[in-house]
């Protein structure tokens, strides 16, 4: 809490001072008519000049103070409040502010030789300008005997005749822009003897940005309800309260189109007592890596099972491969993917659905997936074991909502609510923007993530992607003469319906607008899909137009 | 220097030269005094004049044209022999008059002899041994009255 004030001079416009030079000037020749304030005279250079700084300062800090001294004025421009008093004020209705957190995950180090190999605890990784850390000193060691503790890290060999070994690493700040996807490059400092590549093992976790005092108003405002299983406020609250990070929300239940689960009956007539909380726990869904120990089905065919608690509410498995592959692209043929509810209890109750319509992005969701490897020895014989990497993606915390579902204390005594990772769109943008030679220009990362921004923020409120939005993130980042964003532009999205299979996705492609079609029964609405569109999948070109001299 | 008498319909400032008499030599000092001395007239041009031209030019926050660049050329070493002196003074005192005419015309109607006619450095006397300026000058008025302000100044000769 803020009890001095921080301010400096540079805090305050040179338009503040000179108005506080004027009001005070005019303030005491008013009340002393014979002393002479103007320019040059020992009063006004010596004494009212500093004063009038001063003065600015005081008047600065007052202003910022009546800025941000309620919730009400807060709210009416939270950008101008000051975060600490902010912060205070809040703290008095047991709000506290979303500190963010540290985007974490593994880097993967791949060295040449199988010797032992030390990662000093000052080892600094950086990847695109941002640096990560590691928590303790670790050693990549040649035998699993030698794997005591969890610093000593297991060296193994790659398909490629390298060796590899990975190290946990944090983020050194938070925020969203920590976020390394899975492949991205490293550099260590100091530099890891033998290293060959240092990448990201896997798509990094984590990592969101503090909340901003607008944040913080919305969620208050939604807060003042209580955080109880009730009506939609009320869930809102909870869920909120509970996991600040939450994006969107969007609640199905009694009379919505997209309702099944209390449709379960010979009438097919909607009963009430249930509710689908769709979330978007992200800004877009995360790659995780697991482990899976797989089964030889002969032919080259591997099974592996996805249990329930690998990756909750996953969405789709992106990849398969050989253990410890990285630096790979595409993936081992996927032969099939069976989808499957695992309702095994975990309390002294567990939800009440029926097929992957209603339950697929929940929990539950469990997956038996097929796929070849052709490099398969032959001698491998049915029934042999061996691990592989599924690569699969997924919004995070699926587990920790619906636990609150669960909670025999918490739960309502007559309601089902089921939580469920909202349906995925998967978008992709491809534009082209063009500048005239003389314009500045930020770099093509920069145009995407503007638009990533907007569009990840879109959550379950309209049901489209509008060009329109696209073309204006853009231009926001842009300089606002000499440059356009050149239509139409390519965009298309994948959308994962709760019945992927057997009835396959839904792919929507337009010029002016994606819209999510209207398809409750297969659980695909506005009220239950969000179009995510994550910086990889936006393609920004910069061209310079032709033009003439003038 | 002398102290002004007539304050009649007169505006005042507060007077930091201490130890002004209305005639003969004395020792001034500069300093807001113990009792709350003010000034009028051509005190008032004199004292201005000293604050603007012992001022940096840059130093005020939010007014940058205000002062003048004498102590800077001496503290940076600008004046090394005595035929540096008349150079950086009129330097200067030009910065300080151009100032000065810009705020007789903010303040509008001020009676001539609150107004700089001319800064004229009738004497100085730079002591090498003991790093020491010191410069005579004369301030006179639009009205025609003037007064002479003697500016110690410390100089680091290297």
């Amino acid at each position: 809490m803020a009890t001095t004030s921080d301010l400096s001079f540079s805090d305050v416009s040179e338009t503040l001072i000179d108005q506080a030079e004027e009001y005070l000037v005019n303030f005491l020749q008013e009340q002393f008519p014979s002393r002479d304030f103007s320019k040059g005279r020992v009063t006004r250079e010596l004494v009212i000049n500093i004063a009038a700084e001063l003065h600015a300062i005081n008047r600065e800090d007052i202003d910022r103070l009546l800025k941000s001294f309620s919730p009400v004025v807060i709210a009416q421009d939270p950008a101008a409040a000051d975060p600490d008093i902010v912060d205070a004020v809040y703290g008095n209705y047991g709000v506290t502010r979303y500190d963010g957190n540290k985007a974490y995950g593994s880097v993967a180090i791949i060295i040449s030789d199988l010797i032992t190999t030390a990662v000093p605890d000052t080892t600094i990784f950086t990847s695109n300008g941002l640096a990560y850390t590691v928590a303790q000193a670790y050693v990549g060691v040649t035998t699993a005997d030698a794997v005591l503790t969890s610093s000593e890290r297991l060296i193994e060999e790659r398909p490629d005749g390298t060796y590899v070994f990975t190290v946990p690493v944090i983020a050194a700040d938070v925020g969203e822009a920590y976020r390394a996807k899975r492949g991205a490059r490293f550099t260590a400092s100091p530099a890891v003897t033998g290293t060959i590549d240092i990448e990201a093992a896997s798509d990094f976790e984590g990592g969101t940005d503090a909340e901003t005092n607008a944040e913080l108003v919305e969620r208050t405002q939604q807060g003042i309800a209580p955080k109880v299983f009730s009506g939609r406020a009320q869930v809102s609250s909870l869920f909120q309260d509970q996991y600040p990070q939450l994006v969107n929300l969007s609640q199905v239940g009694l009379g919505d189109a997209e309702m099944l689960r209390d449709r379960d009956n010979i009438f097919e007539m909607s009963t009430g007592g249930k509710s689908d909380l769709y979330v978007q726990t992200a800004d877009v869904p995360e790659e995780v890596v697991v482990v899976k120990e797989c089964t030889y089905l002969g032919l080259n065919q591997w099974q592996a099972t996805i249990g329930r608690d690998d990756a909750p509410g996953f969405y789709l498995v992106n990849a398969v491969v050989r253990h410890n592959t990285t630096s790979f692209v595409g993936s081992l043929a996927v032969v099939s993917e069976t989808r499957g509810l695992d309702l095994t209890m975990e309390t002294d109750w567990v939800h009440d659905l029926t097929g992957m319509v209603q339950g697929a992005y929940s929990r539950y969701q469990t997956a038996v997936v097929k796929f070849t490897d052709p490099e398969t020895p032959a001698a491998t014989l049915v029934g042999a074991k061996a691990n592989y990497d599924f690569y699969i993606l997924r919004l995070p915390s699926i587990k920790t909502l619906h636990d609150l579902t669960i909670n025999r204390p918490r739960r309502p005594q007559n309601g089902d609510y089921l939580v469920r990772a909202a349906v995925p769109a998967l978008a992709y943008v491809s534009l082209e923007i063009q500048y005239r030679s003389v314009t500045t220009l930020p770099s093509e990362a920069s145009i995407a993530q503007a638009i990533a921004s907007r569009i990840n923020a879109l959550g379950f409120t309209i049901g489209r992607l509008p060009l329109a939005l696209v073309i204006d993130a853009a231009q926001g980042a842009l300089e606002s003469g000499g440059t356009y964003t050149f239509t139409p532009i390519n965009m298309y999205a994948e959308i994962y319906p709760p019945d992927t299979t057997p009835y396959g996705k839904i792919t929507i492609s337009d010029v002016n607008q994606l819209t999510v079609p209207d398809l409750p029964e297969r659980g695909v609405s506005q009220r239950t899909t969000v179009f995510y569109l994550p910086v990889s999948a936006i393609d920004v070109k910069l061209k310079p137009m032709s033009v003439k001299a003038i | 220097m002398s102290a002004s008498i007539d304050y009649t319909g007169r505006t005042v400032d507060i007077l930091i030269f201490q130890g002004v008499k209305e005639t003969g030599n004395h020792l001034i000092e500069t300093g807001f005094g113990e009792a709350g001395y003010v000034c009028t007239g051509i005190q008032k041009v004199a004292q201005t004049w000293a604050i603007l031209f012992m001022t940096d030019l840059g130093s005020v926050m939010n007014k940058p044209t205000r002062g003048s660049t004498f102590l800077l050329t001496v503290r940076r070493g600008g004046i090394q022999v005595e035929e540096d002196v008349p150079a950086e003074f009129a330097r200067a005192a030009e910065q300080v008059r151009r100032t000065m005419e810009l705020d007789a015309v903010d303040a509008g109607a001020l009676p001539d002899d609150e107004r700089l006619d001319e800064a004229i450095l009738l004497d100085y006397t730079l002591i090498r041994e003991q790093s020491f300026l010191s410069l005579k000058v004369r301030i006179k008025s639009l009205a025609g009255d003037a007064r002479v302000v003697f500016l110690p100044v410390p100089v680091a000769i290297r």
